[in-house]
């Protein structure tokens, strides 16, 4: 995996902030959701970071954050559900969309996270960690505490819901 | 004067069923807001040979805890969805489903009720009838509506499971947090199933997928229910026996109010799990799919596969 | 359950062991509804891959704003999918696999139990009473 572990907060943040942000985008839809969760889990990674026992760094990071998306989630609700469809709404682009092409492109792009949003919340995480962070099964299933067999089967079962809810 | 009298006697047998004045979801409902802690006898007269257990229960905002014989150390929590398995103050295991509020067609009516005592309180008894025919026997406490005694009888009339409290007491119980120790299970709920949308008088009301290779869905006719599962390998049952239905086996074991039945299909394996009375098990299961040798296909799959 | 479906998923992540490969292109070109499963799968996982890798917003990690780090690292051999797509005996073989794991009835009884809680009739009328004594630990 990583070679050389970052050692201090700063980097770690430097290094992984922004695929923390687009992994909290992507299973939450919005900006402010994924805002507070990157500060979240950077938080208990400065506190854990004093006792990170040497070993899968990136596997400790994912966990961390995998945990800290489901306990707010739980807090948020009895159990998790998908947020409301127009919480989408709230998705703040970089830079607006200036040719028809750049347009097209983003609706589509609109149409898959509209759809992520209404998995259920383990087939999400598992096809935004292997398809937007890009980690290995064996990766995925050190962040979610499941067996690799899991893992590949809530990967497949929510691509095969995303492709009911696509066409 | 015969044909007077024929009249006549048609109209004295209508039966006082339009004389219907509670209303058993009211009545259910009400039960469940009820709080105490009792001790239940269940008493049930199976094809298998009579089963029962006591269990001590409390209920309490919603939420029944069951403690059984079988581990006392163990408690069961339910209610709002969730069942869990609480050993000594810690979540074992813990399983969560999202119900809709769909509601059968109302099979069962009850009749005004009788005024009567139970365990020294005042009560009343109803009786809830189906298709002309007597199912159930309830005696509802006078005070907090708690389900005091339930009794459930086949289509002939015989006894089909008691359940009766021996000691009972009306203060509200408080429920220590159990510390979550474990995974959840969460049970999502789709669309679409093979399964039938009413079977046997009984309706679908939802269908549930989760990632661990369960798809079931739950049948209720208002009072009765099962859950028919599409498992991802044999389900083995413990104390069991062998039933025949249309000629095919299934493996059933009957539990103090409960029955469990499982079988084998080419798609793999089905079981079922629910209180109905014995009498409705035939028709459920014949509208089922049946039995399968999966014999067959387990040699083709190993002649690929090597 | 759809053990075959999930071995398309995973081979399109690159996840099976060569001979795992090598058993399933050696089960392609017959069956039309699976290669057409696997162009589908492949569509939704594209779908989801070509989604737009978004920038932190502003000031939210002040250390972070500098740095550009790719998102996601190319894994997985697999390219041009249709052409290579595999063929299994889907409806028979993948439904059902005799490595015979066994289930035990307390699965049931929870899952059940679960739902029975909100019936209308959950109380002491419904009782569902743990069934085994070797209860998970």
């Amino acid at each position: 995996m990583t070679e050389s572990v970052p050692l201090t907060w700063e980097e770690v943040a430097r290094v992984y902030g922004r695929k923390i942000y687009n992994f909290a985008y992507r299973l939450t839809g919005n900006s402010d959701d994924a805002s507070d969760l990157v500060q979240e889990v950077l938080l208990r990674v400065r506190k854990g970071l004093a006792s990170y026992q040497p070993g899968s760094f990136e596997g400790w990071l994912w966990r961390i954050t995998r945990n800290a998306f489901l306990d707010d989630v739980r807090r948020r609700n009895r159990r998790p559900t998908a947020p409301l469809p127009d919480e989408v709404d709230r998705w703040d682009l970089a830079s607006a969309p200036s040719a028809d092409t750049e347009y097209a492109r983003i609706s589509i792009g609109d149409d898959v996270q509209k759809a992520l949003l209404e998995l259920p919340v383990e087939f999400r995480e598992a096809v935004v960690l292997c398809d937007v962070v890009g980690l290995s099964y064996e990766e995925i299933a050190q962040a979610v505490a499941v067996p690799v067999g899991t893992v590949r089967s809530r990967i497949h079962r929510g691509r095969k819901l995303l492709r009911e809810l696509l066409t | 004067m015969r044909r007077t009298l024929a009249l006549v006697a048609v109209l004295v047998m209508v039966p006082a069923a339009t004389a219907l004045g509670a209303d058993l979801d009211e009545l259910l409902d009400e039960s469940r807001e009820a709080s105490y802690t009792a001790e239940q006898v269940i008493s049930c007269s199976t094809p298998e040979g009579v089963r029962d257990a006591v269990v001590e229960l409390t209920q309490s905002g919603g939420e029944l805890h069951v403690v059984a014989p079988v581990d006392p150390d163990v408690e069961i929590a339910s209610g709002f969805g969730g069942w869990s398995l609480v050993r000594e103050g810690s979540v074992v295991s813990s399983t969560n489903v999202q119900g809709t509020d769909e509601a059968p067609e109302p099979r069962y009516t009850i009749d005004n009720g009788a005024e009567t005592e139970y365990l020294g309180r005042p009560a009343t008894s109803y009786r809830m009838m189906g298709e002309g025919v007597v199912r159930a026997e309830l005696v509802v406490d006078a005070e907090i509506g708690a389900l005091l005694k339930v009794v459930t009888f086949v289509e002939k009339g015989d006894l089909y499971c008691e359940r009766r409290f021996i000691a009972f007491d009306p203060e509200p119980p408080t429920f220590s947090q159990a510390s979550n120790g474990s995974d959840v299970e969460f049970s999502v709920s789709v669309v679409d199933s093979d399964l039938p949308g009413s079977l046997a008088g009984f309706e679908r009301l939802d269908v549930y997928q989760d990632d661990e290779g369960f798809v079931f869905a739950y049948y209720s006719d208002g009072f009765f229910s099962f859950a028919v599962f599409e498992t991802p390998a044999v389900v083995v049952l413990g104390e069991r026996s062998v039933a025949t239905f249309a000629g095919r086996p299934y493996s059933r074991s009957f539990n103090p109010g409960q029955v469990t039945f499982a079988w084998e299909t080419l798609e793999g394996g089905m079981a079922l799990v629910g209180d109905l009375p014995p009498d409705m098990h035939q028709e459920v299961l014949e509208g089922l799919p049946p039995p399968q040798d999966p014999g067959l296909f387990r040699r083709l799959w190993r002649n690929l596969f090597g | 359950m759809n053990h075959a479906g999930e071995l398309i998923s995973a081979y399109l992540d690159g996840e099976l062991t060569r001979s795992e490969v090598e058993g399933l292109v050696g089960h392609l070109g017959s069956c039309g509804k699976c290669s057409a499963e696997a162009e589908s799968l492949q569509s939704v996982r594209a779908a989801v891959r070509s989604l737009p890798a978004l920038e932190l917003p502003a000031g939210l990690i002040p250390e972070a704003d500098a740095e550009v780090i790719p998102l996601h690292r190319n894994r997985g051999f697999l390219v041009g999918a249709a052409a290579a797509v595999v063929a299994l005996v889907i409806a028979v073989a993948a439904m059902f696999t005799p490595s015979a794991a066994t289930i035990s009835v307390e699965e049931l009884n929870s899952r059940y139990g679960a739902r029975a809680s909100l019936d209308p009739a959950f109380g002491p009328a419904k009782v569902v009473v743990p069934y085994v004594v070797d209860l998970p630990e």
